[in-house]
């Protein structure tokens, strides 16, 4: 009994030593990742004071590589100033919901990528919350994601959204896009 | 060979049931000490924010508290060990005339006593060893790290702040210790009045900060020496100067390729060898000499032999009896401790010498491989996880590549090191007790 109260003792100043040793690599596990979703429809949502909406989705597949396509997520972010500067960047993901997480593609044929995959033929550039074009405050910013995916994820995939100022809180969305076959 | 595999076993045994009996408390207080240390540290970073030299001087504690948890967990263990704490009992219930006498009480004197007996070797070793240097770095990490995490990038400085180690002046150094010597001295006094344990803590505390500062401002004299040294030509620079070679050096890369593995020489691998070996040493004699400051192990031989001394000595007149024994008694209160110490370290014999090397070394060993063990079952993560996770790996198992400081490994090595020593005080009685008879 007096042992199990002087181990018990040690553990808790272990835990002492760890959270005062460790506290900026908590804060900075804290920030890394989105910890606390929340889940969004084809409304949006808001996070952080910025209302945030998957504006469209498209995907296409190319017969010579069946196993593999590309997505493209145009994005559609709303606020005032103060609140989308209080992002501090943005980031956006997609995962399969069994733990893998794919990042956008940053490439120097991203650009033109999107633009032959989008119907409208237009790429409207990465995500960020203060673009140096902003539209005037009440419309939407638009940004376009290419993410090249295994073919098993145009079933169905989940996009999550967040930003160094607003993690661990983060938005999700469930995606089915329209699938188009290149030729 | 039987009976070194019987000291063998007893060691093993014994120091199990001491990691059994005593390894919940000392893991506490090893981590109550890692605790205050890491407090301490922030302490003295946020103290060298507004001054570099009283931020050295706040680092005194975290040194100070290295000594006292090595000096603490030695004396937890003295109850798990019959021989050593008997002795201890029956020399403090023995009625000492001398002065000093009330320093061998139980309690807080009792540790402030080991503490100044081991305080000198102790820094010796911390000095040595490097330990004093590394905890300097941790405090400059600290420090930077600190100021990195508070940097302002909209409000930059036109002047570059001194770094942690950068004291104004070796002045200032000196009347730090001129104030240390006078805070010294007062608590000297107030110990002379009123016998409190606390004075001789705040001796050696006083004394503690001597070691650091000195041995800071020497390594700083050191380095401009080092560099002044430097700058001069060497022998051999001169020599070829005189008579240049007669024709440069063929180098063949191709004789040695640089996957080969280096030819084993036997020398340096000995040398490190010794390094290797001498540290469990090391701390095996610190041990000796914290059980040894109130062990009575003066044999009648030694004291037949002092005897005649102490009477040549009584025979000068009382003034200079009074003025070198005043700073004569101090002195032999320290080296008495420390030589008893040595004398039962030395009393190990082979076989258990080379049982605690052994052991603490395989503590350690064993201690690594539970890290690269657990590592592996935790699997790769990315960078911001392991960040976290490596500090309760490293607390418990002590970090790779530094010195070992996991306090199940430390606990494990200060119980095989009371362990031998209550065997090696086990050999000293068995080897003293035909000897009356005889």
């Amino acid at each position: 009994m007096k042992h199990l109260v002087w181990i018990i003792l040690a553990m808790l100043l272990l835990l002492a030593t760890v959270a005062i040793g460790a506290l900026t690599d908590i804060t900075d596990l804290r920030r890394a990742r989105e910890w606390n979703i929340t889940q969004a429809g084809q409304a949006g949502a808001e996070l952080h004071g910025v209302h945030v909406r998957v504006a469209q989705v498209w995907a296409a597949t190319a017969p010579s590589r069946p196993e593999r396509a590309v997505i493209v997520v145009r994005l559609a972010l709303r606020s005032n100033e103060a609140a989308r500067q209080a992002w501090i960047g943005c980031d956006v993901s997609l995962s399969d919901g069994s733990g893998r997480v794919w990042r956008p593609l940053q490439t120097a044929n991203t650009d033109g990528a999107i633009k032959a995959i989008s119907p409208d033929g237009e790429s409207k550039g990465r995500c960020t919350p203060v673009p140096y074009n902003a539209p005037p405050e009440g419309q939407e910013i638009l940004s376009d994601q290419l993410f090249l995916v295994p073919a098993d994820l145009l079933k169905g995939a989940k996009l999550r959204v967040s930003a160094l100022g607003t993690r661990p809180d983060g938005l999700e969305f469930p995606i089915t896009p329209a699938v188009r076959a290149l030729q | 060979m039987i009976g070194d595999l019987h000291i063998l076993r007893q060691h093993v045994l014994l120091a199990g049931r001491l990691f059994l009996n005593y390894g919940a408390v000392l893991a506490a207080t090893w981590m109550a000490g890692t605790l205050l240390a890491t407090l301490l540290m922030m302490l003295a970073v946020e103290i060298g924010f507004t001054n570099r030299l009283a931020g050295l001087i706040a680092l005194v504690p975290v040194i100070l508290l290295q000594l006292v948890l090595f000096v603490a967990m030695f004396v937890i263990l003295r109850d798990g060990l019959p021989v050593l704490r008997f002795r201890a009992r029956r020399h403090r219930d023995a009625p000492v005339p001398e002065e000093g006498a009330a320093e061998t009480h139980m309690g807080i004197g009792m540790l402030a006593a080991a503490l100044l007996a081991v305080l000198i070797p102790f820094y010796g070793y911390y000095a040595g060893w490097g330990l004093l240097g590394n905890t300097l770095r941790d405090y400059s990490k600290t420090f930077l790290a600190t100021s990195m995490e508070r940097i302002e990038f909209s409000d930059t400085p036109t002047e570059r702040a001194p770094t942690a180690l950068e004291v104004d002046s070796t002045l200032w150094v000196v009347a730090a210790v001129l104030l240390i010597w006078a805070i010294r001295r007062g608590a000297k006094a107030m110990h002379k009045r009123n016998e409190a344990g606390i004075w001789p803590l705040l001796v050696v505390a006083c004394e503690a900060s001597w070691a650091v500062l000195g041995l800071y401002v020497i390594s700083s004299w050191q380095t401009s020496f080092v560099e002044w040294l430097a700058q001069l030509p060497s022998p051999g620079e001169l020599w070829r100067n005189l008579l240049p070679p007669a024709s440069a050096e063929v180098v063949n890369a191709a004789t040695r390729p640089a996957d080969w593995p280096p030819v084993f020489q036997p020398g340096p691998w000995l040398t490190a060898l010794f390094w290797y070996a001498l540290l469990p040493l090391i701390w095996f004699n610190l041990g000796a000499i914290v059980y040894g400051h109130d062990l009575n192990l003066m044999s009648e031989e030694t004291q037949r032999s002092a005897g005649r001394v102490l009477e040549r000595w009584r025979a000068l007149p009382k003034p200079l009896r009074d003025f070198i024994g005043h700073f004569w008694v101090g002195l032999v209160k320290r080296w008495h401790a420390v030589a008893n110490g040595v004398l039962l370290a030395g009393s190990a014999g082979f076989a258990l010498t080379v049982s605690v090397l052994v052991l603490w070394r395989l503590a350690d060993w064993a201690g690594r491989w539970v890290w690269v063990g657990l590592a592996e079952l935790i699997g790769p993560r990315d960078l911001p996880v392991w960040q976290v996770v490596q500090y309760p790996l490293n607390l418990l198992f002590g970090a790779p590549g530094q010195p070992q400081d996991g306090v199940v490994v430390c606990v494990m090595q200060f119980c095989i090191l009371a362990a031998g020593l209550e065997l090696a005080g086990r050999a000293q009685a068995a080897t003293a007790a035909p000897a009356p008879r005889a």
